[in-house]
């Protein structure tokens, strides 16, 4: 191990006291977050069971098809703009950054300050 | 792939880090405990399929990911919030209010400091030191030396080659060595 | 019944997803021309998992690219990836409101976008301070 290596160890050591001298308040917090996280890949796992579901129920397949063409062709006919490149590059070699112009405290003051 | 079980020992040795790291940059305890969430969904969302072994480094770049996005997104808010909060009630005097906002503006870029209280006087000026390391030196110098990653590794969880992983770090060391012998303290 | 019925949706359900909201198909990164691939260079790896109309989206703009000049060149690699990560929703709204600026009187717009380059470390390409 260099002497860089070392130094490098004595401080990280240094950084694990602080980690484990956390407040509870945090602790309790983190061991929740982790809670939350962990169940949810328990509905992710069981997610296949919707698929097998419909396997044994064939009118529900049918009409869950039926409602899934009918949707698609009305969101394709709802009609959307022509997307025209030229915002998009503005955006792009512009003075501010395109997520600056996202930012809905933005967003609002645009609209409050607008004519109509 | 790894079991509830494992996914939730793994976190739990993870997560204590994962906040600290978020904090250094993001100094906002209440964020930083957001950031943290996320970053444990997403690797459930996107990796609960993988062996447990290689949870760390892909965690690692997902919270990486995760701080600067949000690091980002608040610097942005800051911005607008700063703009438009004196401007609401001043409809006619937008010009001179911008103006004097863009004085106001060079006198406030200045993080706040560490609010966390620290008995130990050594790990405050560590932690003070860290957090003022550029991003991307503190990053590769947690991930190498508190993570305990390869180098490889590291380089993966940071989206950049080998060679920058190992410049960073070089230069994180310095400027920590440095800045902690200004202060007189020797390790 | 249930076994023959099934796969007849499922492929019923891929071809109404396919004739509805693919129109043309994107081509992927090998079937991109040189000019292409030079305007997405930053997105090289990810080309290939972004959504179709996305990537029609981007050919577009792309075609641009040529005429931007070598400064303005180096500001879009810079935004090109975050662009791309950002959701379409955010990106509409960004959209939405660069329009909007446009349309406000030109010293405002030009104090907002000089009080941005003020504030330094706001460049998304830069996050936490130096390099």
């Amino acid at each position: 191990m260099t002497k860089e290596d070392e130094f490098a160890h004595r401080l990280i050591t240094a950084l694990d006291s602080s980690v484990r001298d956390m407040d509870a308040a945090t602790l309790q917090r983190l061991g929740a977050l982790r809670r939350q996280a962990v169940a949810s890949q328990h509905s992710l796992t069981h997610g296949h069971q919707i698929l097998s579901l419909l396997q044994r129920h064939s009118l529900v397949s049918v009409l869950l098809a039926l409602f899934i063409l009918i949707s698609g062709y009305w969101f394709v006919q709802s009609g959307q703009p022509a997307y025209s490149p030229e915002t998009d590059i503005l955006l792009l070699t512009g003075d501010l950054p395109p997520n600056a112009y996202a930012d809905k405290t933005f967003s609002k003051w645009l609209d409050a300050r607008s004519p109509f | 792939m790894a079991s509830s079980q494992e996914i939730d020992a793994f976190l739990a040795g993870v997560e204590r880090r994962a906040f600290k790291q978020a904090l250094f940059t993001i100094r906002d305890h209440h964020s930083a405990l957001d950031v943290v969430q996320n970053a444990m969904l997403k690797l459930v969302e996107r990796y609960h399929d993988k062996p447990a072994e290689e949870l760390a480094p892909l965690f690692q770049r997902i919270l990486q990911n995760t701080i600067h996005d949000h690091f980002r997104r608040s610097k942005v808010r800051d911005f607008w919030v700063r703009l438009v909060s004196p401007l609401r009630d001043k409809d006619d005097e937008n010009t001179e209010t911008l103006e004097s906002l863009a004085a106001h503006a060079e006198s406030t870029h200045q993080p706040n400091p560490e609010k966390e209280a620290s008995a130990n006087q050594h790990l405050a000026a560590i932690e003070q030191a860290l957090a003022e390391l550029p991003q991307r030196q503190r990053e590769a110098f947690l991930l190498r030396y508190w993570e305990e990653l390869d180098v490889a590794e590291t380089a993966k969880a940071m989206g950049c080659s080998e060679g920058s992983v190992k410049t960073h770090c070089f230069r994180a060391n310095n400027a920590l060595a440095a800045k902690l012998k200004d202060r007189g303290i020797s390790l | 019944m249930a076994r023959r019925t099934f796969p007849v949706l499922i492929s019923l359900y891929f071809l109404a997803h396919a004739g509805f909201t693919h129109a043309d198909s994107a081509p992927t990164w090998m079937q991109l021309s040189i000019p292409e691939r030079t305007a997405l260079t930053p997105i090289a790896y990810d080309w290939d998992q972004l959504p179709t109309d996305q990537r029609l989206k981007l050919l577009k703009v792309v075609k641009e690219f040529a005429k931007l000049t070598p400064t303005q060149q180096q500001i879009f690699y810079a935004r090109l990836k975050p662009w791309t990560q950002m959701t379409p929703a955010q990106r509409d709204a960004a959209r939405d409101n660069f329009k909007k600026l446009q349309e406000l009187p030109k010293s405002e717009q030009s104090q907002i976008k000089r009080l941005w380059s003020q504030t330094a470390g706001s460049d998304p390409a830069n996050p936490g301070g130096g390099q």
